[in-house]
This record gives structure tokens, C-alpha cells and sequence, in this order.
């Protein structure tokens, strides 16, 4: 299906809103993960504060001063403004980031930019339901953050404008406390795909490389006489003569390309998911989460 | 195999195209599949992955087999096989075909024609020749047509376009020219259109010896019925209709009245039984009776079935004048009564001043009774209205004897002549025989007619031709002259029994009767006839199939002499003929006094065979329409094939294009062939068009076609119209009654045309078409010249409207500019036009013949003057006289604004 006419019938609108459901479904599912059942979806969505003070850098919310605080927390500009003292709060901790990427060639087969658009959202959603932040890898300035706005803009950035090709990754800096999630079909060659990532891969110690696959590309159920082309270079055909003939030798070539990536993720502490429209949605998203839980432990 | 007997192939050749199934199967299984498209990201992992088995093509038996048998339906259909109903002749030596062409054909004719197509087929499977005898003489022809020995496929040609003749076969000479013309040795068909003529028996005789003699007639029940009016029952007015069929078969016959429209006025229906019936229509209306045209059996169609009445369709609308209401005088008041109770029958009659009859519609006669003098501006008025073709009638009175200021025929002289007074010499005067150039020429003089008094004509004056009639003493009593298009006729008495008692006379009805005949045609009283004889000359004539048409040149004119005894034949087919208002209607039905079944010739019975409608079985039809059926379940079969079934959604949108493909190719199976050349036709209807006639020489048309280019040109930039493109049309194959004006170049070495074309050209001209005939040069525009007795010969048969040399107030020239020539290459004033004699103020011309080499000149596209003829030429052709139309001009201009 022409990829224009996914992007058509799902507005912004309902890829957000089949994202959040999508979470909602997860969190249900895996009570564990989320500590609470949230009332309403604005609430999942992350609108409710829910944070407490602690150590961290950040600051949180201004109080009146309580017996036991330390007088270094005492916000002297907004206490000479006023009769009572104020006290600076600041957050407990520092939330984990995670950074978004959906390579723009997906584009093309726009199934699978749904698709991962689908995800990232869903993941987002639950990353913040565990106060974590979450941000796409971009060329500017992209401050991290919480709640529906950030998905917004999340959604925006990636089903828009200006993001970043698959070659430009290793150009973008990320602060090494950020997790990275990349989201390809990772069809290239092992050689490019293990150029273009090593930088990246080196300066972050964790990661997730998601490949967002289609089904007939992992199972190959062509018969007969059959011409193939590639989404980038139309030019070119592969005539195959008798497809069955071949099937055996092509998911021998996959599965290799896919250990091959498996390997080279691993060398570098990070993991390797293949997601396909073989499995449902829900599946998909509980093994990402699930990968992302065991990602976070691995942090802590 | 006595089933396939008769099947024969009308293009055997056809079936060749057998050999090419096996070779199209193995092509089948050869050529790959076409290849499914698939686009896959992880196509670059085939690389280097090819095989060497080739898939071949999956279609399975049965479906190879389906669409073999489409195919072979498909070559078998157009091989045409069609099957023979009867069985076919044992000929083996010449065959001789005696046609009957008469008029009791015309009712079988295509079982005929088909019956004569299978025995021609059959002498050419045993390759015999085939003379071909017709019983009727052709149109215009004095005997039969024997024609010599012939291949029977030219002779099919000559055949196809026979019709049946409307007059009785000649079958007496027939026998005679047959027997010296024809020797033993030859099979003898007779194709007989079931009814006997006076020398069929003759004919019977001469060729009942022959052994191998077969004759075909149509069934009983479609022998032709025949409609005559000589009721032999005295006292009886109805028709006599009879029949040849056993008097067991009861038909059922409705007879119907209709008028000249073929409007039906009255019908009745009466069971048949016997051989004849009188028929009588029920209610006879005087009004029905007065328009009625003629009387026609329904459901025949032979010119017997048919009997013309005669009647001039439509009255003559009448004026008589009487004088202005103040000063009334009895003797208008007798003339008026005298008149009207004379003219009632003929004529509408309207009466009132003759200012007030003037400016009636549609007068087309005035009768002035003893007036003498109008206002100055009634006269004028009267004259326009006599030279448009009206008929002035006057009487003379005591009136016109003091003072005469209106037109007459002859100049009259003052006062009147008495007779039969106490001092004159004579007593009473009486009229002469009437002589031959006279339009009462034939009428009887029953009566004496005593005049007492009359006019007299200055009679050094008065030309033989002007003096209808003469009183016993040489003096003319009734003069005529012709003035314009209209005719002054002058009876020098009065209209009442004051000065004579001719008004009390029959010959008065007569005369004026007469006189109401020639207001229709004024001009032609004038006409001389050849011989000092009058002749009647058709007018219409009835076809074979009983529709009264416009007659053919070949045939010929009577003389009023013969018109009791002369009988429809193939020089005067029966119809109306007419000469200066003496009509004489030819019915056949009439002359054919007892008609007999040719079965009743005797002989053995084995020789009659009956001809059937169709002999022929045709395959073709229901072999292409079970190819289509199963093409359609071929489709249904590929549908399911392909899963459809599993989202008809994907498939629609995938398959769209060729879907679309199958739709439009299954429209073209059921459309007729005619539709691109119907969607031509709108196009020409709804957009004007420049054409041209294809002459042949590729020169003329690139300079007919690039002169009319470059008229289309200048007529989008100067006027509004704003012509589509530039057609050729080929005179022989195109519709021309699309075209406003159609350019001819015609040169000597033109092709002939043939009958088709020139019916269509005449019907072209006829209807409002303008034809421009170019002949190239001045010089060959002049009678005598080679060119234009070419034309003349090109166009022999065509009845071409009278000719005149375009004058200087042609609508031609100020149609859209004002012209003083019609310039082209050349500037010769030698231009014709035709026009309507009977309607000089409106005519347009249907014709142009010119040799100004116009398309030439616009060709050039320099020649400015030739632009602007060009021009005038298309306004013509679209306005007609508009601008010849001086009577409107003011209103026109005061609707300008101007």
C-alpha cells in the first residue's frame, strides 16, 4: 500500500491516540511495571505530578520553611521578597532519558513507519508513567521531557520534518546518560549499518537496535515466476524465475544478516529485537518493553 | 452426413486460420508467464540467486481447452457457414432464369431475389453460365430484357440491384424474342410472381418443354391483392378489390383512405373469402372525401394495391371582390352569388374589398367582377401581388365599358357591343370550338350561349396565344396575358346573367374550373406544348411498392387524346399526370381485369416449387454469440483463478486498467460498427464545417483543402463564424447533409458518378445544400465549352435547377461584403447560380457554377478580393437571401438600433 494513503488515514491524532490505548493495554497486562491504574488517559499520559524531593539537580517546587530543613536549601531571593522563609525543593533523582530514532527510510514502506511510530509513542507513554523522560534523536536542541506535549512534538518530529538519515547519526551528540532506541529494518549491509553505528554504539554503553520487519521478508512465500525490486533503487530488478526454488537459500541469507546483527549489538552491551507484523501489535510492544525494563535494570 | 449436406462456407479461406490454434498452443506453452511485480526490502538479498528452470505456463487443460473452442468458434463464424433449406438443383446444362419483374412481384421480391442468389450459387458449383430473362421491361424500356450468357456471380451483381417494375410484365413478347434466342439445350427456372399475365400462357407454351423447366411461386396467402374502381355492379360506388387465391383461404384486407400526407382519414376492415369484394367506407364524409389522395389496401405493397383518385389535394383559396360597402350595388351582389354558387365545390372562397383581399395570406386567386378603377397604392399593390404569381379573374360589366384603369390581358377598347337589340344585325353570338393552345382546349360546348352584350378587345392588338376563347365571329371572349409570375385572365362579360346567360351555363362551372387548375402553376398556361397536341406529363408516379414518388426522366408524356385508352406500362407507370391543369390519373388496378394463380397454367405439378423467405440458414450469428459466452465464462473462471474472492477490493484497484480494457472491449463487441461514424456525425451536426468533394487529383484537393484552410482562417478572425476544421468528402460513400456549402473542382478527367451519388446530390441541392462548382477557368464556364458539357454529362440524370448569371443585386455579393465581381484567381463576371423559377423573391441557390479558380485564390491567402468572395460565399450558405430581403429592411434596421 502506497505509503501516502497510511499516513492519511492515520492523523497525528490517531496514532497518538491508538498508541496511548496500546500502553494502556500493555500497563494493564504487566501490572508490575506500572505502579498504579491511571483514571484517565490524560493521566497516563503523564499530566499528573507525582514526583517527590530528593537529591537530585532540578529543581522541583518552592515551600515555606519547615523545622528540620537545612538552611542551605533556602531560596534567599524569594524569602527577602516576602515575611516567610521559602525553601528550594529539588527532585529526588535523576530521571532516566530515553532518545528516539526511526530511520526515515521507512518512509517508503509506510506500514513499517507506522509501525514505529506506534511504538515509540506506546513506549513513551509507559516510560513516562515511570517518571522517566523521553526525547528524539535530532539535530537541535532537544531538551527531554514528560507528558502529552512531549509526545506531540515526538510525533511531529518524526513523521515530518528533518529527520536524521541513517548516515548522520554518528554527527549528533547525545549526552552518554541517554539511552538510544533505533527503530530500521536494518536491511543494509552488516558492513555500513556496523560503520555508521559503531560511534554512536561506543559512546553509549546501552541501547536497542528494533527492527521492524514484514512478514513475507522473514518467511518468503513467493512461488513462480517473480520480479523484485528495492524501495530505494527502482531501477534494479531481480528477476527470480521459480521463487520457491530460491526460498531456502534467501531465509538462510536473513537469518544470518540477523545473528550477524544480534552479535555486533551484543559486542557493544546493547540488545537486538526484530518486530513483524506476523505478531500482533500488543505482542511487539510488550517485548520492547520488556527489553527496555531489563535495559533499565541493567542501568540502575 | 445428410445434415451437412447443404452447409456451405462464404469464406472458406477463413478457415486456415485452424492452423494457427496448435501453433498459438505451443506459443502458449513457451512464453513465460508474465512475471508477478512484488517490491521487497530484502530484495537485495536475491542477488545472486537466479535458477535455471523456467516456470512455464500454468494454465490448466481445461481452460487451454475452453479457449481453443472460443477460437474455433470465433474462425468458424467468420468462415460463415451458412445451411441451404432447400435442396439444391440438379443443373447441368445452361441455365436460362426467367425473372418475373412485373408489378405482382414487388410483394415477394426478396423471397425472389434470395430464391434467384441460390440457384445462381448452384450453376456456379457445377460452373454452368445463366441468361437472364425479365417479363417486365425496364423504366423507359419497350420490351423485355433478355440478357446473354453470363457468369452467374457478375449476373448476381445485376440482380441485387433489380427492384420490381410497377406495370405488368411483357410476357407475350418475351416468348416470342425466347424463341429465337433460345435453343434446347438449356435448364429453364422460373421465378413467377404466382399471378398470370395476358402472355404468360404464351410464354408457359414456350418453355413448358423443356424437362428440366422448374417454376417457384410464393405461397397463396402472399399473393398480392389489387384495388380497382370500375365496379361493374351498377349503382355501386364502392371499390372492387380481388384476388387470384382459392376462394377457400379467408384474409383478412383493411382499405384505407389517406390523403397526401398518407395521413389515414377513414379505414375499414372486411373478411376475404370469395375472389372479389366491393369495399365501401362507412362513413363518407364530404370533407373526408375532398382531401382524400388515394385509396390503399393496407399490408400490400404493390403499385395494384394503391388507386389514385385524382383529386388536386388542396383548394385553391379564392377572393372575390365586391365593391366598398357604402355604394352597394346589386350587380356586385348577383356576381358574388353566381361566383360562389359556381366555385363552392372547387374552391375556398373568401369574399370583401379588394383592399381587404389584398392583404390576405395565401390568395392565390382574385376575381374583380365589373371594377374598374382603385386608389393608386391598391393598384400597385395589385400589381406586386399579380407579378408574385397571383391570378387575376375580371369580368367585364357596364363599369368597365365606361372607364378602365386595372390591368387587362389585351387593350380593350371603350364601350361594349350589343347584339340582338332591335338595330344591330346580329342576334345572338355563341363561342367557338376552343383551340389547341387554349388551356380549355377539350372542354364541350354543350350549351348555346346567347350574349347580349360583351367587350371588345383591340384586336389588331391581341396574339393568337392571349384569346382563350372566340366568339363564333372570330371576336375574343376571353383573353389572357401573363404579367410577371402571375397571370391576368379577362372574360369579357359580366360574371352574372345580365349581359349573357353564360354564367347559367355548365361551361361556366367548367371554365372557371379550369382557371382554379392553373392558379397553382399561372406561368405554365403559357407554356407551348410540342405538336400542337397537349401532353399530359407525369407529375407522380408510383414505385413498385405503391409509394408515389417524383417520376424518372426516362419516362414519357401522352397526349390528351390517348388518356382513355393508354395503360400503365414501363413508359407511363401509373400515377398523375398533369398539363396546364388537366389532370388524368393512371391507376393499374384498373387494367387488370381478372387475375389468375399461374398454377392454374396446368402441367405437371412436381414443376411448382414455392419460394420461401429465407433459404438460408446463416451460423454466423449464434457461433459468435456462444464465442462470447464462453469468453465471459473464461473471464469468470481467470476471476476465480486469481482469488478473487479473497478481496475484490485489491483486485479492483490492481486490475483497474485492464478492467476497464475488458469493459470497453466488451462495448465495441455489442456496439454497432457505426458508432465512430455516428460520433463523426455529431461532431458534424454540432460544429460547422468547410467541405470539400474528393475529386481524385491529389493537387485539386491540397489546393480544396488548403483555400478552405485559409478561409476557415479568416472567417474565425472577421466574422463569427467560426468553422470546426476542413472536411473531404468522397461524393460516392459520405453524408453531405451535414455541410452548409460543399466546394467542387471539376475537371474533365473527373469519375463518373454513380446513381447513388447523384440521388444524393440532387437531395442535397434540393434541400437547402449550396454545391460551388469550380471548372478551374472562365473560359470553360460558357454552354458549348468541353468543360461544362462534362459537367453536364457528370450530372446526367440529376435534375439541376434553371441557371442564372449571377446579377448585380445577387445576395451573393453584399452577403457580408459588397462585391462587384466574385473574385478568385480570375475575376470573370460569368457566374451562375440556380434559382427557383416558381419563387423568384425567396429562391436560394443550391448550385454556383463558376471557373474563378476561388479555392486557389485563398489558398494564396494574399488575394484580399478572394478572401472577401470567400467569405460572401460561406454567408450565403448560412443567411441564404437574408440579405435579398429588402421588404424587412427597415424593421431589420430599426431592431439594430439604427
Amino acid at each position: 500500500m502506497p505509503f501516502g494513503i497510511s499516513i492519511q488515514k492515520s492523523t497525528t491524532e490517531n496514532v497518538l491516540k491508538e498508541a496511548i490505548y496500546l500502553a494502556h493495554d500493555c500497563a494493564d497486562e504487566s501490572q508490575a511495571t506500572v505502579s498504579h491504574k491511571p483514571q484517565n488517559i490524560l493521566a497516563v499520559a503523564g499530566l499528573k505530578e507525582k514526583r517527590k524531593a530528593g537529591q537530585g539537580s532540578m529543581f522541583w517546587q518552592f515551600r515555606p520553611y519547615e523545622v528540620g530543613d537545612t538552611p542551605r536549601n533556602i531560596d534567599w531571593k524569594r524569602t527577602g521578597r516576602g515575611d516567610n522563609v521559602i525553601v528550594k525543593d529539588r527532585t529526588e533523582e535523576q530521571a532516566e532519558t530515553f532518545r528516539f530514532w526511526i530511520d526515515p527510510i521507512l518512509k517508503e514502506q509506510g506500514d513499517k513507519h507506522y509501525e514505529s511510530l506506534l511504538y515509540t509513542l506506546s513506549l513513551s507513554v509507559l516510560i513516562h508513567e515511570n517518571e522517566d523522560k523521553t526525547a528524539v534523536i535530532s539535530k537541535g536542541k532537544n531538551a527531554a521531557k514528560r507528558g502529552l506535549t512531549t509526545l506531540h512534538s515526538q510525533l511531529h518530529y518524526l513523521s515530518s520534518f528533518g529527520q536524521v538519515p541513517f548516515e548522520n547519526l554518528k554527527k549528533i551528540s547525545i549526552p552518554k546518560s541517554h539511552t538510544c532506541i533505533l527503530f530500521s529494518d536494518f536491511w543494509q549491509p552488516i558492513e555500513s549499518i556496523e560503520n555508521e553505528l559503531k560511534p554512536l554504539m561506543r559512546q553509549h554503553p546501552h541501547g536497542i537496535l528494533v527492527q521492524v520487519a514484514r512478514s513475507e521478508e522473514l518467511t518468503f512465500p513467493f512461488v513462480g515466476r517473480t520480479f523484485f525490486k528495492n524501495h530505494e533503487d527502482i531501477d534494479k530488478t531481480y528477476r527470480i524465475e521459480d521463487a520457491s526454488a530460491v526460498k531456502q537459500a534467501y531465509l538462510d541469507k536473513i537469518e544470518t544478516h540477523q545473528s550477524e546483527l544480534k552479535s555486533f549489538a551484543k559486542r557493544h552491551g546493547w540488545r537486538f529485537e526484530t518486530v513483524s507484523d506476523a505478531k500482533s501489535k500488543q505482542e511487539n510492544l510488550r517485548t520492547l518493553y520488556a527489553c527496555l525494563l531489563h535495559l533499565e535494570e541493567k542501568i540502575r | 452426413m445428410n445434415f451437412l449436406s447443404g452447409l456451405t462456407f462464404l469464406n472458406p479461406w477463413f478457415l486456415s486460420a485452424f492452423l494457427a490454434i496448435p501453433l498459438l498452443i505451443l506459443l502458449l506453452r513457451v512464453i513465460p508467464p508474465p512475471p508477478k511485480h512484488v517490491t521487497l526490502a530484502t530484495a537485495r538479498f536475491l542477488e545472486k540467486l537466479t535458477t535455471q528452470k523456467r516456470t512455464s505456463h500454468k494454465t490448466p487443460w481445461w481452460l487451454l481447452l475452453l479457449r481453443t473452442f472460443i477460437l474455433a468458434c470465433i474462425i468458424l463464424a467468420f468462415a460463415h457457414p451458412v445451411m441451404r433449406k432447400d435442396t439444391p438443383l440438379q443443373l447441368t446444362k445452361p441455365v436460362l432464369l426467367i425473372i418475373d419483374n412485373g408489378w405482382a412481384s414487388a410483394q415477394n421480391w426478396s423471397k425472389l431475389t434470395v430464391k434467384a442468389g441460390s440457384i445462381l450459387r448452384d450453376a456456379q458449383a457445377n460452373d454452368l453460365t445463366v441468361r437472364l430473362a425479365l417479363t417486365a421491361p425496364l423504366a423507359g424500356q419497350e420490351n423485355p430484357l433478355l440478357r446473354l450468357a453470363e457468369n452467374p456471380a457478375s449476373l448476381k451483381t445485376f440482380i441485387d440491384g433489380l427492384s420490381a417494375e410497377p406495370w405488368q410484365g411483357k410476357e407475350g413478347v418475351l416468348a416470342q424474342i425466347l424463341s429465337s434466342e433460345i435453343d434446347e439445350s438449356m435448364d429453364v427456372v422460373w421465378l413467377s410472381s404466382g399471378l398470370t399475365g395476358k402472355g404468360t400462357p404464351q410464354l408457359y407454351s414456350e418453355v413448358k418443354d423443356y424437362n428440366s423447366l422448374k417454376i417457384y411461386r410464393p405461397d397463396d396467402g402472399a399473393l398480392p391483392l389489387v384495388i380497382s374502381n370500375q365496379v361493374e355492379n351498377t349503382g355501386s360506388d364502392g371499390y372492387l378489390i380481388t384476388r387470384a387465391v382459392p376462394s377457400t383461404l379467408n384474409q383478412y384486407v383493411t382499405l384505407l383512405n389517406q390523403n397526401k400526407n398518407n395521413t389515414v382519414l377513414s379505414q375499414n376492415q372486411f373478411s376475404f373469402s370469395g375472389n372479389a369484394l366491393i369495399a365501401k367506407f362507412e362513413e363518407d364524409e364530404d370533407e373526408k372525401k375532398q382531401n382524400a389522395e388515394k385509396i390503399r389496401l393496407a399490408g400490400q405493397s404493390t403499385a395494384a394495391s394503391v388507386l389514385l383518385l385524382g383529386k388536386s389535394a388542396e383548394k385553391p383559396y379564392v377572393g372575390i371582390a365586391t365593391a366598398d360597402t357604402e355604394e352597394t350595388d346589386s350587380t356586385f351582389t348577383d356576381s358574388e352569388y353566381y361566383l360562389t354558387r359556381a366555385l363552392k365545390p372547387f374552391a375556398k372562397i373568401t369574399t370583401g374589398t379588394p383592399q381587404s383581399l389584398l392583404s390576405e395570406k395565401n390568395l392565390s386567386v382574385l376575381i374583380l367582377p365589373d371594377i374598374s378603377t382603385l386608389p393608386v397604392e391598391q393598384l400597385d399593390k395589385l400589381e406586386r401581388w399579380i407579378d408574385k404569381g397571383g391570378l387575376l379573374l375580371r369580368f367585364g360589366g357596364p363599369a368597365t365599358a365606361q372607364i378602365d384603369q386595372l390591368p387587362t390581358a389585351v387593350p380593350m377598347q371603350k364601350g361594349e357591343r350589343s347584339l340582338g337589340g332591335d338595330i344591330t344585325w346580329e342576334n345572338t353570338q355563341s363561342l367557338t370550338e376552343f383551340s389547341e393552345s387554349s388551356p380549355f382546349y377539350g372542354l364541350e360546348l354543350r350549351d348555346n350561349i346567347t350574349l347580349k352584350k360583351h367587350l371588345l378587345a383591340r384586336p389588331e392588338e391581341a396574339k393568337e396565344e392571349n384569346i382563350w376563347a372566340r366568339l363564333n365571329d372570330g371576336i375574343p371572349f376571353i383573353t389572357a396575358s401573363k404579367k410577371g409570375r402571375g397571370l391576368i385572365i379577362y372574360i369579357h362579360t359580366t360574371a352574372d346573367p345580365s349581359w349573357s346567360d353564360f354564367p347559367l351555363t355548365g361551361l361556366y362551372i367548367d371554365i372557371l374550373r379550369k382557371i382554379l387548375a392553373l392558379a397553382e402553376r399561372p406561368t405554365e398556361a403559357f407554356q407551348q406544348s410540342t405538336k400542337g397536341n397537349v401532353f399530359l406529363e407525369p407529375v407522380l408516379v408510383l414505385n413498385a411498392e405503391g409509394q408515389l414518388v417524383k417520376p424518372s426522366p426516362l419516362f414519357k408524356s401522352f397526349s390528351v387524346s390517348e388518356q382513355d385508352t393508354i395503360e400503365p406500362s414501363a413508359l407511363t407507370p401509373p400515377g398523375v399526370y398533369s398539363y396546364k391543369g388537366q389532370n388524368k390519373v393512371l391507376n393499374l388496378g384498373n387494367t387488370l381485369k381478372q387475375i389468375e394463380p399461374i398454377t392454374t397454367l396446368g402441367g405437371d405439378t412436381n414443376r411448382f416449387g414455392i419460394l420461401e423467405g429465407n433459404a438460408e440458414k446463416d451460423f454466423k450469428p449464434p457461433l459468435l454469440k456462444l464465442a462470447l459466452t464462453l469468453f465471459f465464462i473464461d473471464w469468470a473462471v481467470m476471476l476465480y483463478l486469481m482469488r478473487l474472492s479473497d478481496s475484490l477490493r485489491t483486485f479492483l484497484s490492481r486490475y483497474k486498467r485492464k478492467l476497464s480494457l475488458f469493459i470497453i472491449f466488451s462495448a465495441l463487441w455489442f456496439a454497432p460498427i457505426t458508432s465512430r461514424a455516428q460520433s463523426n456525425d455529431i461532431n458534424f451536426i454540432s460544429k460547422m464545417h468547410l467541405a470539400y468533394f474528393k475529386t481524385g487529383d491529389s493537387l485539386l484537393d491540397s489546393k480544396s483543402r488548403s483555400g478552405l484552410t485559409q478561409l476557415q482562417n479568416t472567417l474565425i478572425a472577421r466574422t463569427s463564424v467560426e468553422p470546426e476544421s476542413v472536411v473531404s468528402l468522397d461524393i460516392e460513400t459520405d453524408t453531405l447533409l451535414f455541410f452548409s456549402f460543399i466546394y467542387w473542382y471539376v475537371t474533365t478527367d473527373h469519375e463518373p458518378l454513380s446513381e447513388k451519388a447523384k440521388a444524393k446530390l440532387q437531395s442535397y441541392i434540393e434541400n437547402g445544400g449550396l454545391v460551388i462548382v469550380d471548372l478551374g477557368t472562365p473560359a470553360a464556364v460558357q454552354s458549348g465549352s468541353l468543360e461544362t458539357e462534362f459537367f453536364l454529362s457528370l450530372l446526367d440524370g440529376v435534375n439541376l435547377p434553371p441557371l442564372q448569371q449571377i446579377g448585380q443585386d445577387h445576395p451573393l455579393r453584399r452577403s457580408f461584403y459588397l462585391l462587384d465581381r466574385l473574385y478568385g484567381r480570375y475575376d470573370s463576371p460569368n457566374v451562375w447560380a440556380s434559382y427557383d423559377p416558381d419563387n423568384l423573391e425567396n429562391s436560394v441557390a443550391g448550385l454556383i457554377i463558376g471557373g474563378n479558380d476561388w479555392a486557389g485564390a485563398w489558398a494564396s491567402g494574399t488575394n484580399e478580393m478572394a478572401t472577401r468572395t470567400g467569405i460572401n460565399f460561406t454567408m450565403y450558405a448560412l443567411t441564404g437571401n437574408y440579405k435579398a430581403d429588402q421588404l424587412h429592411l427597415p424593421f431589420i434596421l430599426e431592431r439594430l438600433g439604427q
